[in-house]
């Protein structure tokens, strides 16, 4: 030995399984934030690529920009760079034919194609995505989207020239312009006429994919692309430029600065929405493309950033908290065990800065070996996760790339180091305090620790007699202790509940598909009604798991005004405008069944009430659905409920035929959030009553459904299914069905993802959680071996010492589940709110996780006790007796 | 009358090479009320001897037969409860229980009776070592003295009819070694009471009925011992 710091080494390899058991939690939260910091990374890369391809790659956008402003704004201090679009005008592709305004009345006069130019950098930031060819380069060069080709009389090919009539679209009856606001128009009119202004030959050089988020309306208006640099500018022309900024903070102000410079002020501002342009009602002045700002923490809604911001916070907290719960016990008990040691240190004269100087840097040498391996372990952790992910294919994460990325490594080991030296700088300090008497003192038990004084507990005697009283005791003998086991059993509880929290939120946040279902069969037909036959049929098929009668009819309904939500009031209020009766007529609401399994489907769903048919039927009894989601001019996403109906409320609704019956009550007998057949909430205004065929045919005079859900088995063809679905439609051209077997499919990939990322980091956390509380029980328990011998040598029963070591843990487990869970549940309520900037939904009480958290205290405490606790009733009591004597 | 017995007790420590035959075939009898001191050289098998013959230890061979009963032959619970009734034990680091006020720590071996006890004998006992205004200290804040006292009352409190002492009177000074003495002999003359006690110091052993003598783990008989 060289130097009193080789002591180090040598304590280290002393307690060799203490030591591993430290870097043991080094490596497990190196990993997890070297992992969190991986995904969020790669998560971020992803959104930042999906962003770009689906809104684009700019900050801002300005729309209707006069001709002689363009130069000013490219050439503005602010931007760096500037992509111009102008229009070329519509041309009519095709004219509907006098046989198809016979059999549709509402076909659209005529299909178009939307002609804009596109500079070189606009192409570039908006980038189209092509199923063929290439952009266009020059002006006579064009690309048009693929699913506009069959509306051509003869379908161009790649390199053919097409020649088009650009021009206008007119009101037929007043002559006027049809008013344009932006780069796209939504809908028709059928009184709609079309005046050619010119004609140009282009030649197709590619095909643009159809947007996967295409909507109707892109049926009747395509868009097509020519080249244009838009270096002469015609000042009678209007302009959108897409605008990068040089920086991106203080993005609305510099906007408002270079608008007011070209004498444009108080224009209209709002978010840009998705590239597919050509369905959308109007486009506002000035177009912030806050998806792609929000991931650089630069969205204009404040509230959206700081959400961001602070969950990720939260999140690395959580994590850095947990460490430090574990090295601190970890540390603090090895000190206490040395106490006498260290007397003997400073006996001999060694100063408490050297003493200090040993703790600590045993705490670098553990961090020296355990922050690479977490690092390296975080990165193949990583490795493998994304792997599976890459064989999930579809689904949220899909297209999702691994980013390695050495600031997040190096920030990860940083994190790692500041944890342990958080944690080990305490006991080290208390080992510098320890005063040279301790190596005097006899080493006897009863002198390694400072015993506080105790509370007498009547209760706990009564309860539990005197091996209870005992037990709890016990616990209080040394608060510091206490509070750092319990401390660490707190911790995890509350990650826990506030994880289960945050995962909730993510999922509440996540859209994802819609109605869940395998095949939809509906009927069009002059009946329209799907017979009985057809559904027994189905309902018989191998392969079908579930088939759904789906009865559904708008409705009338009277809502009480005490009925409605006043929040969403605040939000809605020209939905609740007719007086009539004791409150407010509306329209938007359906009366819906499923049919009798479905309502038995439907009790997992419900979240108060009972579904009983029989009484349903006698008393009109509905199933309310009434929660939205919804997202509010801010950006902001709110889930709340529409109205406020109760078990046991009566409802008047009616059919909108006239000719049938009037006002009926409904009874509310349950409620639910989710549709039957859907995983969030709905997105649209619409309160449903879900409910028996027989009280639907009672309202509504009718026993007609003409749809039917069916979920097949996944693990059985579906050939049967298809082959029948099929050949419906050729018998009665009424029918037609959808498949959503890959959609359900992708679903059900999506909620997997989910889980592995769930439970892959509850399980690490729980993991260094119970490592912890093992590592301290069982210190505590193996420090008092000499006691427990002793009460065995005066007469205290095995069974005895037994019962009392797994009440004190019980007591620990106890305590620690009530601590953890009140902190636990008001964090997640104060998580709750700090996100109400980007969600705002009721808060709900997390029965389920304070559940999980209760009985995982319980038995992960009885655990960590029951182990030691065998070892110790090996020892035998002479030897336990002769370690001190 | 016997009230205690050893037959052919052997105690080894580890095998083979590293085995350490702590007693070798001792064979050792008490009666009822005899006060007697074991004696021997640091190393030479006091404590393990103690140990088993207050039934914490295993031996490796041999019996210990206390009151007809060989206690070796009895269940771990049984032999608890045993210890509890017939046997206190004091050792010479006191091993109080740290969370327990002195009168609690006294009372216990009664509480894990789980009988109310007679609270008398307990203020008597307190009051006859010295411990009544000490009643609600807790073991730190007691003086080594005060600890040992503790310690010898928890021995007595259940008047269990052997009392095994490791040498009780190491780790205090003459005026507290004179004093614990005092009480122990006086409680064992009252009550009748077997003590045994390892002890190093012979102004001890000559109060002492009998003196036996340890050597390397073999016990000699009084009569090999050389009188002091
Ligand atoms: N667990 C053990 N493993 C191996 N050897 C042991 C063990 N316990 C005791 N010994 C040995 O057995 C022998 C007797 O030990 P014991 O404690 O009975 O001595 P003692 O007479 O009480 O000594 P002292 O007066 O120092 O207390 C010693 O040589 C000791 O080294
Ligand atoms: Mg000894």
């Amino acid at each position: 030995m060289k130097s009193y710091t080789d002591l180090t080494g040598k304590y280290l390899k002393g307690q060799k399984k203490r030591s591993l058991l430290t870097i043991f939690g080094i490596i497990l939260s190196v990993t997890l934030l070297t992992s969190i910091g991986t995904i969020g990374m790669s998560y971020w890369d992803k959104s930042v690529r999906q962003t770009l391809r689906d809104f684009g790659d700019y900050h801002v956008s300005l729309n209707g920009i006069s001709g002689e402003a363009v130069p000013k704004v490219k050439n503005n201090a602010t931007v760096k760079s500037a992509g111009v679009i102008s229009r070329e005008g519509y041309a009519v592709i095709k004219e509907a034919n006098e046989k198809e305004k016979k059999e549709d009345p509402f076909a659209a006069p005529y299909r178009y194609l939307n002609v804009k130019e596109y500079d070189a950098s606009a192409m570039n930031m908006l980038h189209p995505q092509l199923d063929s060819g290439r952009y266009p380069e020059n002006p006579n060069e064009i690309i048009i989207l693929s699913s506009s080709l069959s509306y051509f009389s003869k379908q161009p090919k790649l390199g053919e020239t097409i020649t088009l009539n650009l021009g206008i679209r007119k009101v037929a009856s007043t002559g006027e312009d049809k008013k344009i606001n932006g780069l796209g128009d939504f809908g028709w009119d059928l009184d709609e006429t079309f005046q050619a202004q010119s004609q140009k030959e282009y030649t197709v050089v590619g095909f643009m994919k159809p947007s996967s988020t295409g909507s109707w309306s892109s049926r009747y208006i395509f868009p097509a692309i020519t080249f244009n640099d838009n270096k002469s500018i015609d000042n009678n022309k209007n302009y959108f430029i897409y605008v990068k900024m040089k920086s991106l903070n203080d993005i609305k102000k510099k906007t408002e600065d270079l608008m007011s410079s070209l004498q444009l002020s108080n224009v209209e501002q709002g978010s840009a929405m998705q590239l597919d342009r050509e369905s959308y009602i109007e486009n506002v002045r000035i177009e912030y493309n806050n998806e792609l700002l929000k991931l650089y923490g630069k969205s204009t809604y404040e509230g959206v950033n700081n959400s961001l911001t602070l969950a990720f916070t939260a999140v690395i907290t959580i994590i850095m908290i947990c460490t430090i719960a574990m090295i601190y016990n970890i540390f603090h008990i090895s000190v206490l065990e040395r106490i006498s040691q260290f007397g003997m240190l400073r006996c001999i004269g060694a100063t408490p800065a050297q003493i200090r100087k040993i703790v600590l840097q045993e705490a670098a040498l553990l961090s020296l070996i355990g922050i690479p391996i977490g690092i390296l372990t975080g990165t193949l952790f990583m490795k493998v996760l994304f792997y599976n992910i890459s064989l999930l294919t579809l689904g949220f994460l899909n297209d999702i790339r691994m980013v390695i990325s050495a600031p997040v490594l190096i920030t990860a080991g940083l994190l790692g180091l500041l944890s342990v030296f958080l944690s080990a700088i305490g006991p080290a300090k208390q080992a510098a305090r320890v005063s040279p008497l301790e190596a005097l003192k006899n080493v006897g038990s009863t002198k390694v620790e400072k015993i506080t004084k105790i509370k007498k507990s009547l209760l706990v005697k009564t309860l539990f007699g005197i091996v209870g009283q005992f037990a709890s005791r016990n616990l209080q003998r040394n608060k510091k202790r206490f509070r750092i086991t319990a401390f660490s059993m707190i911790i995890s509880i509350i990650l826990f509940i506030v994880f289960s929290g945050l995962v909730g939120f993510i999922q509440q946040t996540t859209q994802i598909s819609g109605m869940q279902y395998s095949y939809s069969l509906s009927y069009n037909g002059p009946s329209g009604r799907i017979d009985d036959t057809v559904y027994k049929h189905i309902a018989k098929l191998n392969a079908v798991e579930q088939a759904y009668k789906f009865y559904n009819n708008q409705v009338m309904a009277i809502i009480p005004k005490d009925k409605i939500n006043p929040k969403y009031y605040e939000f809605n209020k020209n939905r609740y405008v007719v007086s009539e009766g004791e409150g407010y007529r509306t329209d938007n609401n359906y009366l819906t069944s499923y049919g009798d399994n479905g309502l038995d489907a439907l009790k997992s769903k419900l979240i108060t009430g009972k579904i009983d048919k029989e009484k349903m039927n006698q008393e009109n009894g509905v199933i309310v659905q009434q929660k939205i989601t919804m997202t509010t001019e801010e950006g902001k996403q709110l889930i709340l409920d529409q109205t406020r109906f109760k078990v046991g409320d009566h409802i008047k609704i009616r059919t909108f035929d006239r000719g049938q019956k009037g006002y009926q009550t409904v009874t509310v007998v349950g409620i639910v959030d989710q549709d039957l057949l859907s995983k969030e909430y709905n997105s649209s205004h619409v309160v449903s009553f879900i409910t028996t065929p027989k009280v639907y045919s009672n309202i509504m005079g009718s026993d007609i459904y003409s749809r039917i859900f069916i979920l097949a088995k996944p693990e059985i063809s579906n050939h049967m299914i298809t082959d029948y679905l099929k050949s419906l439609p050729e018998k009665d051209a009424g029918f037609n069905y959808t498949d959503k077997v890959e959609e359900l499919a992708q679903a059900k990939n999506d909620a997997k993802t989910f889980s592995i990322f769930f439970y892959g980091f509850i399980g690490v956390i729980v993991l260094i959680a119970f490592l912890n509380i093992i590592n301290t029980v069982s210190t505590n328990l193996i420090l008092r071996t000499n006691e427990f011998a002793t009460l065995k040598a005066i007469g205290m029963t095995r069974k005895e010492v037994r019962k009392m070591i797994i009440l004190e843990g019980v007591f620990y487990g106890l305590f620690s589940a009530v601590i953890g869970i009140i902190l636990g549940t008001a964090l997640d309520y104060g998580i709750h709110l700090l996100f109400t900037g980007a969600l705002d939904a009721d808060w709900v009480f997390p029965w389920y996780s304070i559940g999980i958290a209760f009985a995982g205290s319980m038995i992960t405490t009885i655990l960590a006790t029951i182990g030691p606790m065998y070892r110790l009733n090996k020892v035998s009591i002479a030897d336990a007796l002769r370690s001190v004597n | 009358m016997e009230i205690l017995k050893t037959v052919n007790l052997c105690k080894n420590y580890g095998s083979a090479e590293a085995k350490v035959e702590a007693l070798k075939n001792v064979n050792f009898s008490v009666q009822q009320g005899e006060f007697v001191a074991i004696v021997g050289a640091s190393g030479s098998g006091k404590s393990t001897l103690m140990h088993l013959l207050g039934g914490v230890d295993r031996p490796s061979s041999g019996q210990v037969i206390i009151d007809g009963i060989d206690i070796y032959a009895r269940s771990e619970e049984e032999l608890a409860v045993f210890r509890r009734r017939k046997i206190g034990f004091i050792f010479q680091s006191y091993n109080l229980i740290p969370v327990l006020s002195t009168e609690e720590n006294i009372k216990l071996p009664m509480l894990l009776e789980n009988k109310r006890g007679d609270d008398k004998y307990v203020l008597e006992l307190m009051g006859l070592l010295g411990l009544t205004e000490r009643r609600q200290h807790l073991p730190s804040e007691l003086s080594g003295g005060q600890q040992q006292r503790t310690a010898i009352g928890r021995a007595l409190i259940n008047k269990p009819s052997i009392i095994l002492a490791d040498e009780p009177t190491g780790n205090l000074d003459s005026k507290n070694r004179k004093e614990i003495m005092d009480l122990l002999t006086f409680s064992v003359k009252k009550y009748n009471q077997t003590l045994i006690m390892i002890t190093h110091d012979m102004n001890i052993a000559k109060v002492a009925d009998r003196v036996v003598r340890i050597e390397d783990g073999v016990l000699l008989q009084p009569n090999e011992v050389s009188p002091f």
